[in-house]
């Protein structure tokens, strides 16, 4: 009687399970089949599941526009501001971790708050200062612009990782003959090397993904592939078989990463209140 | 002597340029913001006049600002609460399984990764009347086919569809690491006393993961509140001004009309908002655990 129950309740968990993963996969895999599609099969009011599939719309998106250029800025513009995040996150969460400085609730807890305020509303003053100095439109500018919505991440990410590192090790290394660098760079930093590497990925995904900056900070130059995207959906046409290929492009990345990740991701995502 | 001085100061040396970086773009913008507020500031003008607090006072009266209020709050309540919901009951169900758990869960965590943009478009492609994928499921259904996103009824309703889509996922890792974390013996104390499984559920695991269903609400609340991308792909506020957010609101009037000095009191007024809502929550809670040590 009891199995009986048990096995029915199974086929129930297991149905809802797999209706839920339909729901959540259906508009990714619709995007990657319409990306595969001509203009015919992508247009028509029953869907058509099976098709000769073409790379026409990849081939418009990478050789006739600029998708590729966009593609390319996106991955400097994210890499660079990762690179920068990380290290200046960890700048500010050793110290923060290892010696009792004073007022370190306050400092941490009001760069949290950074992370909390709506992008909406720092937009204006910077967008103005930018172009009073010559920032819009270039690399620099969006680099700068990533690495401050990242660091908070990154120092709360890394503040967890640093705390966890017992100090006796550090002790014991300055012991040995290290002086503090040494000791921070042989000693530590192999140690929270899974720290660094889910703060940096996930930095990168936030900076890869982001829309709001980039549109308003960049223009004809530093175009990067979220706002290129939108190009593609002007007013009098809208490519949805490029723009899906285009889409398809942004998400695999980011798409590889988050299976890689998925366990740091918890942490990561949630700054470390809840540990993953 | 000088090297303990070396010493004493590394630490703030070694924070220095990131410090530097978070004081230069937190504070420098909210100055300004706060100061143009009482200016009508406009990038192409060349003087702005200083102008008191008429910015906030036309603000109060337009019935667009109160009508963001009201969106931004419906969209905020609804999404967040869906999401809730879904994603604790499939957290539950995805906890209990106990094969092919991790297939599962990578699978449906791939909406979290996507560009909001994206999604927008994507969603906005599949919403269209005519070839939209959805219209044919509506239409299996036995419904006729409808423009979503220009139908004023149901723009927000479709808007707040695709938020769900994306980040209920988000919602369920966080409770479902939160439901890993429970130990057993509460749940065998609870089977012993003859407790339902619902029983068990409301008196177990809900107390249990208090903290974390807090976080995970608190989390998904901010980020509803700053929704921008979504809205620029699908419905760019209309129609009429439905899906007309705060967010938008502020984008709308500075870098469309070039009221910046407008644009500025909207979000003097949201940042009021949300810091309020923020230290509200954050003195019924110890959120991060910080400080341990100091």
């Amino acid at each position: 009687m009891s199995r009986l129950a048990n096995k029915s309740s199974l086929t129930w968990q297991y149905t809802v399970v797999i209706i839920a993963m339909l729901l959540f996969l259906f508009p990714v895999v619709w995007m990657f089949l319409t990306s595969l599609k001509n203009q015919t099969d992508a247009f028509t009011t029953i869907p058509k599941w099976t098709f000769p599939a073409t790379l026409d719309n990849y081939k418009a998106v990478l050789l006739e526009r600029d998708f590729l250029l966009y593609l390319g800025n996106s991955l400097i513009v994210a890499g660079v501001s990762t690179v920068f995040a990380v290290i200046l996150g960890s700048g500010i969460a050793y110290p923060y971790a290892r010696y009792k400085l004073k007022g370190a609730k306050d400092v941490l807890t009001w760069i949290l708050t950074l992370r909390i305020i709506p992008p909406i509303v720092t937009i204006l003053p910077i967008y103005l200062l930018f172009s009073k100095i010559g920032l819009l439109d270039s690399y620099t500018g969006l680099i700068l612009m990533y690495t401050f919505m990242n660091i908070p991440l990154t120092t709360w990410l890394l503040y967890g990782f640093f705390k966890d590192v017992p100090g006796e090790i550090e002790e014991s290394a300055l012991v040995d003959g290290c002086n503090r660098f040494t000791a921070f760079f042989r000693v530590i930093f192999p140690i929270i090397g899974p720290g660094l590497i889910s703060a940096g990925l996930l930095s990168f995904i936030f900076a890869w993904n982001e829309f709001l900056f980039a549109n308003i900070l960049s223009g004809p130059n530093v175009r990067t592939a979220p706002v290129g995207l939108n190009e593609y959906a002007t007013p009098v046409s809208v490519l949805w078989g490029q723009i899906a290929a285009a889409g398809t492009l942004i998400i695999v990345p980011i798409a590889i990463i988050t299976l890689i990740l998925q366990r740091k991701m918890v942490s990561g995502l949630t700054m470390g209140a809840v540990k993953g | 002597m000088r090297n303990l001085k070396l010493q004493r100061s590394g630490p703030y040396l070694v924070m220095a340029p990131g410090m530097l970086l978070l004081l230069l773009f937190a504070i420098y913008p909210f100055i300004f913001l706060f100061v143009i507020s009482f200016q009508e500031y406009s990038p192409i003008q060349a003087v702005k006049p200083f102008i008191g607090i008429d910015n906030y006072a036309q603000l109060f009266q337009d019935h667009n600002f109160w009508n963001a209020i009201k969106v931004t709050a419906i969209f905020v309540i609804s999404t967040v609460g869906l999401e809730f919901m879904i994603g604790l009951a499939l957290a539950v169900v995805l906890n209990q399984l106990k094969l092919g758990q991790r297939i599962f869960q990578s699978i449906i965590l791939i909406p979290i990764a996507m560009a909001p943009t994206v999604v927008g478009l994507m969603f906005r492609f599949m919403m269209n009347e005519q070839y939209g994928v959805f219209n044919y499921f509506v239409e299996l259904l036995g419904f006729s086919r409808t423009a979503w996103l220009s139908d004023p009824q149901l723009a927000l309703p479709a808007l707040i569809m695709t938020d769900v889509w994306q980040w209920t996922p988000f919602m369920m890792i966080i409770l479902l690491a939160g439901l890993k974390g429970i130990p057993d013996e509460p749940y065998e104390a609870a089977s012993i006393d003859g407790a339902s499984a619902w029983q068990s559920f409301r008196y177990v695991t809900i107390p249990q993961l208090s903290r974390i269903i807090f976080i995970a609400l608190l989390l998904r609340t901010i980020d509803a509140f700053r929704i921008y991308d979504t809205i620029y792909m699908m419905t760019k506020g209309g129609p009429i001004n439905v899906t007309s957010t705060l967010s938008w609101i502020v984008y709308d009037k500075g870098f469309k009309f070039l009221e910046f000095g407008y644009g500025a009191a909207i979000s003097v007024v949201m940042l009021i908002l949300v810091v309020t809502i923020l230290m509200l929550v954050l003195r019924k809670i110890d959120l991060f655990e910080t400080g341990g040590k100091s």
